[in-house]
């Protein structure tokens, strides 16, 4: 079986492949757009295996034997579902590989915003003692506050059950609907989103990138919000006016952001987030350990073996094929 | 009533003390001992409410009105409870005043040291996007994994239970016997103490300083952990054998730390954990921020009334005086 990993070259991919698979490895290149060489490699590929690449038209077209798309993730807006559909090729991701790494990373980014530990830890190891006792002034226990998760889904749940166990109240927005044992579970309250915006000492957003929330988190939205208040975002960028954020966290309107996403990734130097007051940010690893990194490699060469070698259908299908 | 509060100057303390309140304020010196200034100061005051500073004879002998020593937090290891004892006088703490906030600095620098926050945060500052995701190859999921925790008392459990949510197996040991409700909601497995540092992933410990406490971590004990395995303390100093910590990490030994208390606070320059690998401190801040600082200061001040004012009999008695 041959595979065309769509994937940005990472030192770590060649371990990740199983040793049966014939692969190759492209990236697109500006635009979005394969070169003619890459997509001569890719003509005789069974599937396409996708880090953050995009599957387009002018992909789908140069590959002759493909019979499915699979991601390496949850997110799947870098795949053209429909171009996909009409050459009836299924594309698949693997919901829920990371929800638990992901709820931990967001997790921990609120955590670590309440205790300003970082800024902590430097006052420390520069021996400021007094500075880092003087600097708990500005902290505050997650304990009794309200957390307001957009998208109660595989992570936001997830995330939701550890903040309960914090003590925390948990209110919530979705565009679906939420089973009722998900929201039983961790005693949610569906608020509408301007509503959860000004109740919510924590933010943290877990929606897919989608028409309804790309820039959902504006210049009106972080007004509501309490200067108190954090926001964590460890979705997908494209979902906060990055510029607006960070105009709120310089003029204390809000009092820190953890932020996983970003408009363009790799960061770029002059990412406005990058001199923002009170901003940890992270490289979009929050759904990346070395163990769910290994078990998403898993589950997506499972789903492409099950297609491609024993003819079966494929699972988790998100373009109706 | 005249209360003293025996605390180096805080702004944020002084601020929480009521402006109807008769009191003074002295702190110790470098060597423990008060001067006879401050020693002065005590003569007529009913009740001491005590940060971090000493509570000994030379104190005690000077201030002959005392009927309660009050501690505005949970640690006594500066009191001297027999020396009270003998006067008959109380010693009291605040008991799980700020079990909620340890819990949380727990936690917090547990989910930290696992995601290799601050290491993937300077990656990321720097642009070096490809080095922060690389990162991601040490850092592991708390999900699944196994936390020890020595001492299961208030910030034991609490911590325990935040733990539990994160889908962590629950061990521990603890010199007391623990609630058996609490142990059955956190379905926790007790285990002897060598057998707990070599089966955990994560080491809390969460036990008073006592002579059991003192010096437990040391360099035998770290030997038994997994070299994947990460310590946090947000105890009291003296429990960890600081350079024994040191060489573990900077070895590989164990994966990383996360430490909130010292042998000699604050932290002086020759501390062996100030740039060890992958170890995060902090200022002895774990149970301090607005909120518990302020209930503690209630609580005290409740208490020392009660027993001042009304004659009551006091809450939190450490030292087994009625």
């Amino acid at each position: 079986m041959k595979i065309a990993y769509l994937a940005k070259a990472r030192p770590d991919l060649k371990e990740l492949i199983p040793p049966d698979i014939e692969p190759v490895v492209v990236q697109a290149g500006p635009g979005g757009v394969y070169s003619k060489e890459d997509l001569a490699r890719c003509a005789d590929a069974d599937a396409l295996v996708i880090s953050m690449e995009p599957v387009n038209e002018q992909m789908l077209a140069a590959c002759k034997r493909l019979k499915i798309v699979q991601r390496l993730g949850v997110g799947y807006e870098t795949l053209d579902l429909k171009a996909a559909a009409m050459r009836r090729i299924p594309c698949c991701n693997v919901p829920g590989a990371n929800k638990e790494a992901v709820a931990e990373h967001g997790m921990t980014l609120i955590m670590a915003l309440a205790r300003h530990l970082l800024e902590a830890d430097r006052l420390t190891h520069e021996l400021k003692w007094a500075d880092a006792r003087l600097l708990t002034q500005q902290t505050f226990e997650l304990y009794n506050k309200t957390i307001g998760i957009v998208g109660l889904g595989n992570t936001g749940s997830q995330l939701a059950r550890r903040a309960r166990a914090f003590g925390m109240r948990i209110v919530y927005n979705d565009i679906r609907e939420i089973e009722a044992e998900t929201i039983e579970a961790v005693g949610a309250q569906y608020l509408e989103k301007d509503e959860l915006f000004r109740e919510a000492d924590i933010v943290s957003i877990n929606t897919d990138l989608n028409d309804q929330s790309r820039g959902m988190i504006d210049a009106h939205a972080l007004a509501l919000m309490k200067p108190s208040a954090l926001l964590v975002c460890c979705a997908r960028g494209g979902i906060i006016d990055e510029a607006a954020l960070r105009d709120a966290l310089d003029a204390g309107r809000l009092a820190g952001a953890g932020i996983d996403v970003f408009s363009e990734e790799p960061i770029r130097m002059d990412n406005p987030l990058l001199s923002a007051k009170n901003c940890i940010v992270t490289s979009h690893v929050a759904g990346v350990t070395d163990e769910t990194t290994r078990r998403i490699f898993t589950w997506a060469h499972d789903n492409v073996r099950a297609v491609v070698e024993r003819g079966e259908k494929p699972r988790w299908v998100l373009n109706g094929v | 009533m005249k209360v003293a509060f025996l605390t180096k100057a805080r702004p944020e303390l002084l601020s929480r003390i009521p402006p109807d309140l008769p009191h003074v304020l002295l702190e110790a010196g470098s060597d423990g001992r008060y001067s006879r200034a401050a020693l002065a100061k005590v003569a007529d005051v009913d009740a001491f409410l005590v940060s971090a500073e000493p509570v000994h004879d030379q104190l005690l002998d000077a201030a002959p009105r005392i009927k309660i020593v009050q501690r505005m937090g949970v640690g006594y290891n500066t009191l001297d409870l027999e020396a009270c004892a003998r006067r008959g006088i109380p010693c009291c703490n605040v008991a799980g005043v700020n079990k909620e906030a340890v819990a949380e600095h727990g936690m917090t620098l547990i989910a930290a040291l696992a995601k290799n926050l601050r290491e993937a945060e300077a990656l990321t500052r720097k642009g070096d996007w490809a080095g922060a995701r690389l990162l991601t190859k040490r850092s592991f999921e708390l999900n699944g994994k196994t936390l020890g925790v020595i001492g299961l008392g208030d910030t034991g459990s609490n911590l325990a239970r935040r733990a539990k949510a994160f889908s962590m197996k629950i061990v521990y040991n603890d010199i007391r016997p623990i609630d058996r409700k609490i142990v059955a909601e956190l379905e926790a497995t007790f285990l002897e103490k060598d057998e707990l540092f070599r089966t955990a992933d994560v080491v809390s410990i969460n036990t008073d300083l006592n002579e059991q406490s003192q010096g437990m971590v040391d360099a035998r004990r770290i030997a038994l952990m997994k070299p994947t395995a990460l310590l946090v303390c947000c105890a009291r100093g003296h429990i960890v054998d600081e350079p024994a910590l040191r060489e573990a990490l900077d070895s590989g030994k164990i994966a990383g730390a996360g430490i909130d208390v010292y042998s000699e606070e604050p932290v002086v320059r020759d501390n062996p954990l100030l740039g060890a690998k992958n170890c995060l401190l902090t200022a002895h801040v774990a149970g301090v921020n607005p909120e518990s600082g302020v209930r503690a200061i209630r609580l005290a001040l409740e208490n020392v009334k009660a027993v001042v004012e009304r004659g009551a009999k006091p809450k939190w008695v450490v030292n087994g005086v009625k």
